[in-house]
């Protein structure tokens, strides 16, 4: 190899490499201040957008109904995680879920026909 | 064409199918499909010592041979390869002609960089969302890296002069 093609391979390597790194910062960056979302849906429809990332500490309640079936639930918030603290399902298992704060684990209720989805731009996990 | 130019082209195929497929046992990082691109040092080799076309066809030859051979013939993965390929090949054969200020290393590290470009833009395209880009970076770095060992060792293998040979003794 001649020099001064490998000075030109070092020139273009090198500007590829601080070209990704900066771009790697960026993308960094913007995760730190994500902003995610948690989107309370009923019988399909969007009732409740959530903003996470203030991560105050809040009480959203669900009053709706099904029919004659009246559905009642409180969803919580607390350090950008949110959680179903009260429901009047008999299993519980929204309840039981526990605290979320990552995108892939959403709550269902299918009794109450509520299910919680995070969504955020950096939180996106990708499962194939 | 000669017929020892055939074979030789032959096995080079050969060989770029079995690095594809060994290459494909090693877990992918982050995405599905996005691979080191190893074969690429064969294509290199032979874009280098026997031609842009024989380049092109051995390249398109070995994606379609080991998407058969893996089962992924026309799924994603396949067209994520197929897309990688294509992209590669080109802008390696772009630098090759056009711009003749790089070394084989140079050339090996902007076609690796295209490769996970092209994989990732067909990601988009069928997953229909435009995070997988965020991955770039990461994987721009990776491809940096394994551009860069990929292009050392294609020289090697032209340093050796085995093709030359092969080329000067059968007149090709």
């Amino acid at each position: 190899m001649d020099k001064k093609k490998l000075r030109n391979d070092i020139i273009l390597i090198a500007s590829l490499i601080l070209v990704a790194v900066i771009a790697l910062v960026c993308v960094l960056s913007s995760r730190q201040k994500n902003n995610k979302y948690a989107k309370v849906y009923f019988q399909n429809e969007l009732i409740e957008t959530i903003d996470l990332s203030k991560k105050e500490e809040k009480d959203y309640p669900v009053d709706a109904f099904i029919g004659d079936r009246h559905v009642e639930m409180m969803i919580h918030t607390k350090d950008g995680a949110i959680h179903v603290s009260k429901s009047n399902c008999p299993h519980q298992d929204c309840v039981n879920m526990g605290y979320v704060s990552v995108s892939n684990k959403p709550i269902i209720c299918t009794y109450n026909q509520v299910y919680i989805i995070i969504e955020g731009k950096a939180n996106y996990d990708l499962e194939i | 064409m000669k017929v020892q130019k055939m074979a030789l082209l032959g096995v080079l195929t050969a060989g770029a199918i079995v690095i594809a497929i060994l290459e494909s046992f090693i877990p992918s990082i982050g995405i599905p499909g996005v691979k080191l691109g190893l074969a690429n040092i064969i294509i290199l080799v032979i874009l280098y010592e026997l031609g842009i076309l024989e380049a092109i066809v051995v390249n398109l030859l070995r994606v379609l041979v080991v998407g058969l051979l893996r089962g992924t013939f026309l799924s994603m993965g396949f067209l994520m390869s197929l897309t990688g390929a294509i992209l590669s090949l080109g802008i390696m054969i772009l630098f090759y002609l056009l711009i003749k200020k790089f070394s084989i290393v140079g050339v090996s590290v902007i076609g690796s960089i295209f490769h996970v470009a092209g994989q990732i833009l067909i990601a988009m395209l069928f997953l229909g969302t435009a995070y997988i880009f965020l991955y770039l970076p990461v994987i721009a770095l990776s491809a940096i890296i394994t551009g860069i060992f990929v292009g050392i060792m294609a020289h090697l293998i032209i340093k050796t002069g085995i093709i030359k040979k092969q080329r000067e003794k059968y007149n090709f």
